[in-house]
């Protein structure tokens, strides 16, 4: 397939929040594009410090190695956890500081992606949802096991119990690592914080990529009128960057 | 696919109105193996006559203009003329009154070619997705609440503000108006599956009804679910007196599912058979198999109302139950239920796997946990994997020929006294046994 174009839009705001610990990120080295967003958690301010200095570590990481492959999704997961763990040894006061991750490689070819902990990415498909990452949470190892149902994570009283973390004090285990599929043109993508599809259903998401021809559409109108609609007023920061192949 | 609608109507009707003007038409034609259909809604905004002349004057341009869609055919762009002309036509309605500022009219237009929807939208009329057993907007709302909304994603407002807003439900965008400020449409396809349903309905409808109340309804067959739906609005406390409720409904079927009518209806008989077996039994036994009884009852009968679903949902709604029960019952029992649960959690994942394994891990469970019990409860055991085994060498056999078979060795075991209680049970065994294999089938020959 002759090579797409990739156009993006990413959106991230605090909500009902003081501070917006999420981060996210975008680079385009030679036509090899990266996206990442992450979500920040830890007191005294360490949570935007950690999810910028994960993205950060992102964008460096990929701009040495442009490369859509796994080798360089691990190295870029690797790279990012030892940047916090790095920082952290500096500031005593952030020693609590984590941060989840979610990462897409692409060349509009192919893409490749990575996460640990439940920021996700979702893939659609002739306007179809098809595919999500699997969240590094208590309640999505429950629906795996088939203990609740998939619907059921998002109003789940677990739902903030993530067993991975960037910076976290266990040594991290990168496998979730998605091998390089072959990109087809109308494919989107959205990478987002939970903060965001807390609120958002995929048949949703589906109805909003219907009336939309731009990404930038697409994320406001979401924001607009399905999380808005439904976010209390403590909501939590949140944060979507989407993805057209052209 | 096959599209199948419903529609229903509560016009307010004025003492001097002769005749109730049409403010809803479907159309379908079925080309070859696939279905077209269009659906229109429109509405007066306020409810006032000269409204209602020019929603009516409405639908019949759009209904005048449609021709059925060829591959050739841009639907948005279609839609988007349409409304063009709608629009003008409305405009034209309304010069013609004392007030023309003051008209209003609401539309939506669907169109669906195979399993591709579109839709355009102006106004305060609704076009909900039911996916699932899960409900969803297909359109947004243009009201001012909207338009706050924007302004607290560009972070100049906060949250808060908009559920204090006096005005926040004013329509900001319909018919009638010099340049429509908001259009809600598709402009790529947006594929349905088989089972959705839809539905358009008008502000009636919907300001009256929140989700979990229309959800229920739309299971129904469409017409079914049209007429309850009005009816439902209609007799809530809150329901606007000034305005007209509507519901159109279309629900959309494969060839394959109504091939499956056959299974289907074997299915709910055995459903039926079960629950029946299992109420006598809940009769005549005491205790804490009582409870248990009463339970696995009310859960098979809520399920009875709800076939048309998922397996894989039904299997998640009966172990979420047997788990509830577990926690509440202990002692000997509980290990029944649990390895129960077990089981029906592993035949969720294998749905579609072999059904011979599984019953020889069950007849296994079963020996290994009869070894175990003593007492009537270890007879109830034996009966339970004398049947699985036989069943287990049988599968595809004649359903009631088994059933002699068990009955034979019954007779061979054991007193009088426990006759009764004995076929009872074994009764429910032999019914949930049935109601796997069909469940079963009915998935495979689903497929």
């Amino acid at each position: 397939m002759p090579q797409s174009q990739l156009i993006h839009y990413a959106l991230s705001r605090p909500g009902g929040r003081e501070v917006n610990e999420d981060a996210c990120k975008y680079t385009n080295h030679k036509k090899q594009f990266c996206y990442v967003v992450a979500d920040g958690l830890g007191g005294h301010g360490g949570g935007d410090i950690a999810s910028q200095t994960a993205t950060n570590a992102t964008i460096t990481t990929f701009r040495r190695w442009p490369s859509i492959s796994s080798n360089s999704l691990k190295s870029i997961i690797h790279n990012a956890d030892t940047a916090i763990r790095k920082h952290k040894e500096t500031a005593p006061n952030l020693a609590n500081m984590h941060t989840t991750i979610v990462v897409m490689l692409s060349n509009g070819k192919h893409a490749a992606w990575a996460h640990i902990g439940d920021s996700r990415l979702y893939h659609f498909r002739a306007g179809r949802y098809i595919n999500r990452t699997r969240d590094h949470s208590v309640p999505q190892v429950m629906a795996d096991a088939g203990d609740i149902s998939e619907r059921a994570i998002r109003y789940h009283e677990d739902r903030n119990r993530v067993l991975r973390s960037l910076g976290d004090e266990r040594s991290l285990a990168i496998d979730s690592i998605s091998k390089p599929c072959v990109l087809q043109r109308g494919d989107a993508f959205l990478l987002c914080t939970d903060g965001f599809w807390e609120h958002v259903l995929e048949l949703e998401m589906e109805a909003e990529l219907a009336k939309s021809n731009t990404p930038e559409d697409w994320i406001k109108r979401m924001v607009i009128d399905r999380l808005l609609r439904r976010a209390p007023s403590t909501y939590d920061n949140y944060t979507a960057l989407g993805v057209f192949v052209q | 696919m096959k599209i199948i609608s419903g529609h229903a109507t509560q016009i307010i009707s004025e003492t001097n109105e002769q005749q109730p003007l049409l403010s809803s038409q479907i159309r379908t034609e079925a080309s070859g193996k696939s279905e077209l259909c269009i659906a229109v809604l429109t509405n007066a905004v306020s409810g006032l006559k000269t409204e209602r002349t020019a929603a009516y004057s409405a639908l019949k341009t759009v209904l005048k203009n449609y021709q059925h869609p060829t591959l050739k055919t841009n639907i948005p762009n279609a839609l988007q003329r349409t409304i063009r002309k709608t629009n003008q036509i409305v405009r034209d309605v309304a010069s013609k009154t004392s007030q023309p500022t003051a008209i209003g009219v609401s539309i939506v237009i669907i169109i669906i070619v195979e399993y591709i929807l579109h839709w355009i939208a102006v106004g305060d009329n609704k076009l909900y997705c039911l996916r699932d057993n899960e409900l969803v907007e297909l359109t947004h709302e243009q009201t001012a609440a909207r338009l706050m909304r924007e302004n607290v994603m560009d972070g100049k407002l906060s949250l808060s503000k908009i559920d204090t807003f006096p005005e926040r439900n004013g329509l900001v965008s319909y018919l009638g108006m010099e340049t429509i400020p908001d259009i809600d449409a598709t402009l790529k396809p947006f594929t349905l599956k088989s089972g959705d349903k839809l539905l358009l309905c008008s502000n009636g409808l919907h300001s009256a009804l929140n989700n979990e109340n229309i959800a229920p309804l739309l299971v129904d067959s469409p017409q079914v679910a049209a007429t309850q739906l009005v009816e439902l609005a209609s007799q809530t406390p809150n329901a606007n007196q000034q305005e007209d409720i509507q519901a159109v409904v279309l629900a959309f079927q494969t060839p394959v599912q109504i091939a499956n009518l056959a299974a289907y209806q074997l299915y709910r008989k055995l459903l039926i058979y079960v629950t029946d077996t299992l109420r006598i039994l809940k009769n005549r036994i005491g205790g804490e198999y009582r409870k248990l009884l009463i339970y696995v009852t009310d859960t098979l009968r809520i399920l009875k109302n709800r076939i048309g679903g998922e397996y894989r949902k039904l299997l998640i709604y009966v172990t979420d139950t047997l788990r509830i029960l577990k926690n509440r019952i202990g002692g000997e029992y509980r290990k029944l239920l649990i390895y129960v649960t077990d089981t029906l959690r592993i035949l969720k994942n294998r749905i579609g796997g072999e059904y011979r394994k599984l019953l020889i891990y069950v007849t296994d469970t079963l020996r290994i946990l009869r070894n175990r019990i003593g007492g009537e409860y270890r007879k109830l055991l034996i009966y339970a994997t004398d049947t699985l085994s036989i069943l287990g060498n049988r599968i595809g056999g004649k359903i009631f020929a088994f059933q002699t078979k068990v009955q034979e060795s019954i007779a061979n075991h054991d007193s009088d006294m426990y006759y009764n209680l004995k076929i009872s049970i074994l009764g429910v065994i032999t019914g949930m046994v049935l109601t796997s294999i069909s469940l079963l089938l009915f998935y495979i020959f689903r497929n």
